[in-house]
């Protein structure tokens, strides 16, 4: 079996001598190679500013990652497409000076409430040189 | 592994400048290397365009990997395993998982071949076409080994280091590689005699 192998060994080596007797240097395919080179690299060199390393990735699936759970982090409403912020409704009115529900509100208060309402609503609508309250007479 | 002792030689220094990115530095490198890879790609495809293809494919796949060459085996030893496995993508997924050709398909397909080839060499054209043919049908990892030891002249410890591989590793697959082809052999000469 050792003596097979050598003689297959010495068949591979000969076959191997006749295919150095191929060689021959194609300068045409050198320059279409050295070309395509050096197109590849003035290529890279434009491109250069993303490349698919596997730490590229890595950290622009991780930040693909937080952003996610940043905005699904629990505990937040489920953003509602139109809803927008608008002035809180007052549940609470105050009556316009002068009207009727003005006046129903500080009778409920009290006649002194009225009283002081009235007041006080005689003096704005009258003209400030007249002393509604005090006669001449 | 311990890099290949190498002496200071421009071949050296050229490999360092086209590390750093020189383009020309390649460029003379590879004006020494295109013969060699070129010879073996005419054996890989048996066709010359496709076999200036699969060079010009395997110099600038060379060339985007040259900074992890480490200098552990010879550089064309390294070029040498970029040209197996260029051929190997080119011959595509389907061809690759393609079952062995049987010994009857070798002989048929290195009769084609011889009948082309000349009669000139010491070594007979139709031995070296049915060599060829056997190794071909090896599977990838013992071709490459018989590959790199024989037609690339690579020793034990460079084809281990171009290969990823150790030492033991690559005498088990050479054991193993010689040992079909040798059966291949045999049944081939058998088919060969009951021919004639």
């Amino acid at each position: 079996m050792k003596d097979d192998n050598q003689d297959l060994a010495r068949l591979l080596h000969n076959d191997a001598k006749s295919v150095r007797e191929l060689e021959a240097f194609d300068s045409r395919l050198h320059q279409d190679t050295m070309r395509e080179i050096s197109l590849g690299e003035a290529g890279v060199n434009r491109e250069r500013w993303f490349t698919w390393s596997p730490l590229n990735v890595s950290v622009t699936a991780a930040m693909a990652v937080m952003a996610c759970v940043w905005v699904l982090r629990p505990g937040q409403p489920p953003a509602q497409p139109g809803a927008h912020p608008g002035p809180e409704i007052a549940l609470v009115v105050d009556p316009a000076p002068g009207s009727s529900l003005a006046y129903r509100q500080a009778l409920a208060e009290g006649e002194d409430a009225l009283l002081a309402m009235l007041d006080r609503d005689g003096r704005s609508i009258l003209p400030r040189s007249v002393d509604a309250f005090q006669s001449d007479h | 592994m311990q890099p290949v002792e190498q002496p200071e030689t421009p071949e050296r220094e050229l490999i360092g400048r086209a590390q750093n990115g020189d383009v020309d530095a390649f460029s003379i490198l590879m004006e020494g290397f295109q013969p060699r890879l070129l010879a073996q790609a005419i054996v890989f495809c048996r066709d010359a365009e496709l076999a200036r293809d699969l060079v010009q494919e395997t110099m600038i796949a060379a060339w985007k990997s040259l900074k992890r060459f480490d200098g552990t085996c010879q550089l064309f030893t390294w070029l040498y395993v970029i040209l197996q496995r260029q051929h190997g993508r080119a011959r595509g997924w389907f061809a690759r998982r393609l079952p062995s050709p049987t010994a009857e398909q070798i002989l048929a397909g290195s009769r084609r071949e011889t009948t082309a080839a000349t009669e000139n060499s010491d070594f007979g054209a139709d031995e070296s076409e049915l060599l060829r043919a056997i190794v071909s049908a090896l599977p990838p990892k013992h071709r490459e080994v018989i590959r790199l030891r024989f037609y690339a002249d690579a020793s034990e410890a460079e084809t281990a280091s171009a290969l990823g591989i150790s030492v033991g590793t690559v005498k088990s697959r050479l054991h193993h590689a010689l040992k079909k082809l040798q059966g291949m052999r045999e049944k081939l000469n058998l088919l060969r005699s009951e021919d004639h």
